[in-house]
Order: C-alpha cells, then structure tokens, then sequence
C-alpha cells in the first residue's frame, strides 16, 4: 500500500486506516468515543473480553479478577486409594536398559521366580507398573513404560500364571530416587509387580 | 504446485518523527501448497522496536503506584515490539502533577522517544481507578486514553490490558500480557494442575486429586483445561475441568494409556492417544466427547499430536522408523509423512508443538549427552534450529499466541521449573520458584 498524498495529517489518517484494516483480521472493537460522562461502565473481561481501543474521552472499563471455581479434594477417594496402596505386596522389580523394553535375562529369571509365588496364589490380582528414568520426554515416557509392562505380562503369562492381570504405566512420574546420575537411571527403568488381594 | 497469497502493506510513521522512521509490518503471508498449509510470519527480521516512554505514575493516597508500572514496562518489553525507555537512566523525571512536565516531554521527545505513555493509580471508594493516556511527542497530540475500574486485587491486570491496548494500537495484533499459563505442580507427594498468569505471578491450585493430574492442554475459549487423569485408581483418562463452573467430566476413558490431549484451535475436537488397539495410535473426538475417528494406523507407537493454526494439519512423534521421530499428516489422517529423519536431526525427536503462527515446530530434540533440549523446525523440514543448548534437561515446549515465545520445563536451576523464552532464544526468563517439580506449561489465548 502506498502513501498517497501529502502531509502528515493525510499520513495518519493514512496509518489509522490500516490499523483498523488489520483489526479485521484480529477480534478487537474499537470503541465509539462516549460524549455522556461517567456512569456507564463496558464491561471487560480481564481473561477475555475483548480490547476496546483508546478514546480521547475514556469511558470506565471494569476490570474483574478471572476468578476460577475449583473443585474440592474428594477426600475418601483420596484416603481410600492410599489405604489401596498401604496394602499392596510387591514382588521383585525387573529391570531394562535404557530406551529398551526388551526383558534381560536377569529379568527373566526373576519373573521365573515371581510366578512360582504367584501360581501359589492364584485369586490374587497382579498390577504391573512401567516405569522410565527422566531422559526421555515425558509423553513418549508414558508409552515405554507401558511397553515395559507388557512385556513382562506377556512373559509371566506364558509361563502359565492363572491370576488376574493388569497393566498401568507411569512413564517418569513415580521415580524411585532423583539423582542425575547412571545409578537411579537404572533404578528407575522398571516393570514394578503390585499383588492385590482377590475377593 | 503452490499457491501464494500476499497481504502486505508498508507503514511509515512519518508522523513520529525520525526515531521511528522505518516501521514495516508486512501482514501474514499464507502459502497453500498441495496439502500443506502454513501461515508465515514474514516479518521475522524487519520488525524494528516503536521506542516509547513510560513515564511514572501518578498513585493517590498510599496506592502502590510502582507495581503496575513494572508490570506494564515488562509486558511491554516482553511484546518485543517496544523499545521501552530507562528514564531514570536519562535523567528525566516526570514531575508531580498526573502529566509529566513539558520539560520532560520534551527530553523525552528529543532522546528519540516519541510515543509517550504516563498514567495515574487512584481510588474510588473501595475499588481502585486505573487512568493511562497515549501521546504522540511529534504531533503534540494525546492520541487517546483508557480507564480502568476494578479491586485493588486486580491492579496487575489493568496494566497487562493496558499493555494490551498499546500492542493493539500500534500493530493489530492481540497482545499476549492477559494470557494465563496452565501447568503441573508436584503437591503433597501427587502432580496438581496449577494456572498462572503469563508472568509466572498469582499461581492457583485448580485440582485437588492427591494424586497424578498431568499434560493440560487449553480449550481456545479459554475456559476448560482438557488434562490426563490418574485419579479412576487405573488406567489414565483425559478429563476436561471447566474453570468457570469448576465442573469436570471423562472425556476419553478407552481401555489403555489415554494421554497428549489437545484441542484444535477451532475447539471443535481434541486430539489425543490411546494404546486401547494394543500400541499407541492417535485419534481425535468431537468436543462432545462422542464420535471418535482414528487417524494413525501403524504398529508402532504415533503420539502426542500438535494442531497447526489452519487445523488441517497434524504433528506428531512415531517410533514407525525404529526411534522417536517427528511426523506430519492431515488432520484426517491422511498425507502421513516424516518431518525428521535419523540422519539429520538426531535420533531422539518428540513432543512436537506447532506454533500458532505456522512458521516453527518447537520439539524435544535428544543430544548426544542424552540431554533432553529443544529444537525448532519449519513445517517444511528446511529450517532447524536448536533452541536451548546448556547442561538441563529441557522439556514440553508450548507457544506464547503470539508465535514469539516459548514456554518449557527445566531442570537448570535444580528440581524443575517453567521458563519462556523468545524464539529467537534471547529473552529466558523463569515463572515459578516454588522449590518443587513444575512441569507441562500450557499457554492460553489472551
């Protein structure tokens, strides 16, 4: 677009007119200049409405807080999934090397072992968690470790385990130890076995 | 064969006066090409700062007349659209009455600072007055003013709109200082979604599940944070909590991993993942919660999908080439093709999110340290760019609006805190401080 003309006055005008221009592309509405005075106020909402513009004679623009309902904490739900968990028995945690959900042969030989125990007891539900160390992202995390799990369902189940099965991942949001280091990686990188009592 | 649309249009403030001669804004320039449609900022490099002065204002009485100066000399240098004056640093001082002197104007003026901008805090009964007036030093004119009612509790908010109003006013754009920042907090032993204004100030508690609340993702109207869920004791669900009822209902409870949720920028769907067909596949769901459509079907693991601005295209990771890549299809899943590839951008690329103005894909890249960092790329693979390159672990990236900003997690002050940084990678700031784990920022509309 060219400026045409002389002047600064035709230049603004010039300038005002493109700026209202490229408000049609945004969602703002200027505003009329007010000539009453005082009471009426526009409401604006502070999260969302809309931007009214300057005016040489500002009316009173309402500026409420973005005030959020929050739902309460369901307190039995809360105590009642901690009582869930104060009761669990784990069997041996197996381990994986890094980026892999592949079982090593130390991991195989403990889900041996883990489900000699478990056909003792076969009513009782088995709960296996995936979990990751913290160098991955935390989505593609939530995936792998339920990889991890899987594969060691997949395992115990072909050994002939009879007990109800369920798997869960929890990626890298339930470490068992935060340190930076080779260390907790590897403590981390686990399928953790969780028994629950059947009824 | 591409199609290219230019609305460009060349602005010359001759009126402000030399300081400011140069000012082009060049509109979006939208290039349609077979089935790829990007929005391109244009303007990257030719944008030059307005330089404006903010002069001090006025508060009535005993009312903290500093705080919402800082707060809008921030907002405004945070646009990076404004050259914002140190006056202190020139010497110049306003003087006592509501309009700084004409001496200092003058100065002002005459140090390049053109645009001018003074206000006044006052009371009103109970509630605060909040008055600002715009004037243009060359043409010895008050361009206009605004005037804000409201509680004291809400004097920050009335200097981020007025910053607002300045963004407005002098490029059309919608300013990003009312926006809010979603996020995830570790609280009492569990992860709570916390929202937060833009600048890190006045975080909220919004769930109380003692328990795991993970990935907020905002609905454009801005009123409901679609989230993944631990809370049903099993497998996670994405819920949708709305902040103006403080109601909450499952949106996706599908047997499996049900997470990445992700509205659209029409709000007419949210993407997602889902492992109920055995591995993780992407699938989108009306905003009713009812139809479901597949969109990947490979498998490997497709996850975390990120909308561009049009919503006709999708982003996403696939570990279909044996590592985590980044993809592009159709928002229907169709066109589904790589955007990274092993050989040239490194073996480990996830958690793409596409920024609202089309022209970068922020992602996790992995370095050979086995950090996790962050990386730009340009919807057409041509461009890439490393964002963040220092000793963290740097995670979940998410755009301001206004496609300048970077908002992401961190490990580099300790446990984990949300940062925002420009694009250009200049700018990094921190937004939380609370001696805990922070994580997953959301960034909504202003």
């Amino acid at each position: 677009m060219m400026m045409i003309g002389t002047g600064k006055s035709l230049a603004w005008i010039g300038i005002a007119g493109l700026v209202v221009l490229l408000a049609a592309g945004g969602c703002a509405k200027k505003s009329v200049v007010a000539t009453t005075s005082g009471t009426e106020t526009a409401q604006a909402d502070t999260g969302g409405g809309s931007l009214e513009g300057f005016s040489k004679s500002p009316k009173d623009e309402a500026v409420t807080s973005s005030s959020m309902i929050v739902s309460k904490a369901d307190q039995a739900e809360i105590d009642a999934r901690k009582a869930r968990e104060a009761a669990q028995k784990h069997l041996a945690d197996i381990y994986f090397a890094f980026d892999k959900w592949e079982l090593t042969r130390e991991g195989k030989k403990n889900l041996i072992q883990s489900a000699e125990a478990l056909k003792q007891i076969p009513h009782d539900k088995l709960l296996i968690e995936g979990h990751c160390d913290e160098r991955g992202s935390r989505e593609y995390n939530l995936v792998l470790g339920e990889k991890r799990a899987k594969e060691a369902e997949r395992f115990l189940l072909g050994l002939g385990i009879r007990n109800p099965v369920s798997v869960i991942s929890y990626g890298k949001e339930r470490p068992v130890c935060a340190e930076h280091d080779e260390s907790c990686y590897g403590k981390n990188r686990r399928a953790h076995l969780v028994l629950q009592d059947g009824q | 064969m591409a199609r290219v649309t230019r609305r460009s249009a060349r602005l010359s403030f001759a009126g402000l006066g030399p300081a400011v001669a140069g000012f082009v804004i060049s509109a979006a320039l939208v290039v349609s090409s077979g089935a790829v449609e990007v929005l391109i900022d244009a303007t990257r490099g030719a944008i030059q700062k307005i330089p404006i002065a903010v002069f001090p204002f006025r508060g009535g009485l005993s009312l903290d007349a500093q705080a919402p100066l800082d707060v809008l000399k921030a907002d405004l240098r945070r646009s990076l659209l404004f050259d914002v004056a140190d006056l202190e640093t020139l010497g110049i001082k306003a003087g006592v009455h509501f309009a700084p002197e004409e001496e200092a104007r003058r100065r002002a003026g005459e140090a390049g600072w053109a645009v001018q901008v003074w206000g006044a805090v006052l009371p009103r009964g109970a509630d605060i007055v909040m008055e600002g007036t715009l004037y243009d030093y060359h043409r010895n004119e008050e361009v206009g003013g605004k005037r804000y009612v409201g509680s004291p509790q809400v004097v920050r908010q009335m200097a981020h709109r007025f910053a607002d109003e300045l963004v407005f006013h002098f490029t059309g754009e919608q300013g990003i200082a009312r926006s809010r920042m979603a996020f995830v907090s570790e609280k009492g032993g569990g992860k709570e979604l916390f929202v937060m204004d833009y600048d890190g100030h006045n975080p909220r508690q919004v769930t109380f599940d003692a328990f795991l609340n993970l990935a907020p993702s905002w609905s454009p109207d801005k009123r409901r944070l679609a989230f993944v869920t631990y809370r049903a004791g099993k497998d996670p669900e994405i819920h949708e909590l709305d902040l103006v009822t403080g109601r909450r209902r499952a949106m996706v409870a599908l047997p499996g991993l049900n997470i990445t949720p992700e509205w659209a920028p029409s709000g007419d769907a949210l993407a997602f993942t889902t492992t109920k067909d055995g591995n993780a596949e992407i699938y989108r769901v009306d905003k009713a919660g009812r139809r479901f459509e597949r969109l990947t079907n490979h498998r490997a693991s497709d996850l975390a999908p990120t909308w561009s601005p049009t919503g006709h295209e999708i982003a996403f990771t696939s570990d279909r080439g044996g590592t985590p890549q980044l993809y592009l299809m159709s928002a229907d899943g169709t066109n589904l093709r790589p955007l990274t590839y092993k050989d040239r951008h490194g073996t480990y690329n996830s958690a793409p999110a596409w920024s609202p103005k089309g022209h970068w894909i922020a992602h996790v890249c992995r370095d050979d340290r086995q950090l996790l960092k962050l990386c730009l790329i340009s919807p057409d693979g041509q461009q890439r760019r490393t964002l963040t390159t220092d000793g963290s672990n740097d995670e979940s990236p998410a755009w301001s609006a206004d496609g300048r900003h970077v908002a992401f997690s961190s490990t580099r002050n300790g446990k984990r805190d949300i940062y925002m940084i420009n694009v250009d990678g200049t700018g990094l700031e921190r937004l939380t401080a609370n001696g805990t784990f922070n994580d997953d920022p959301a960034w909504s509309l202003p």
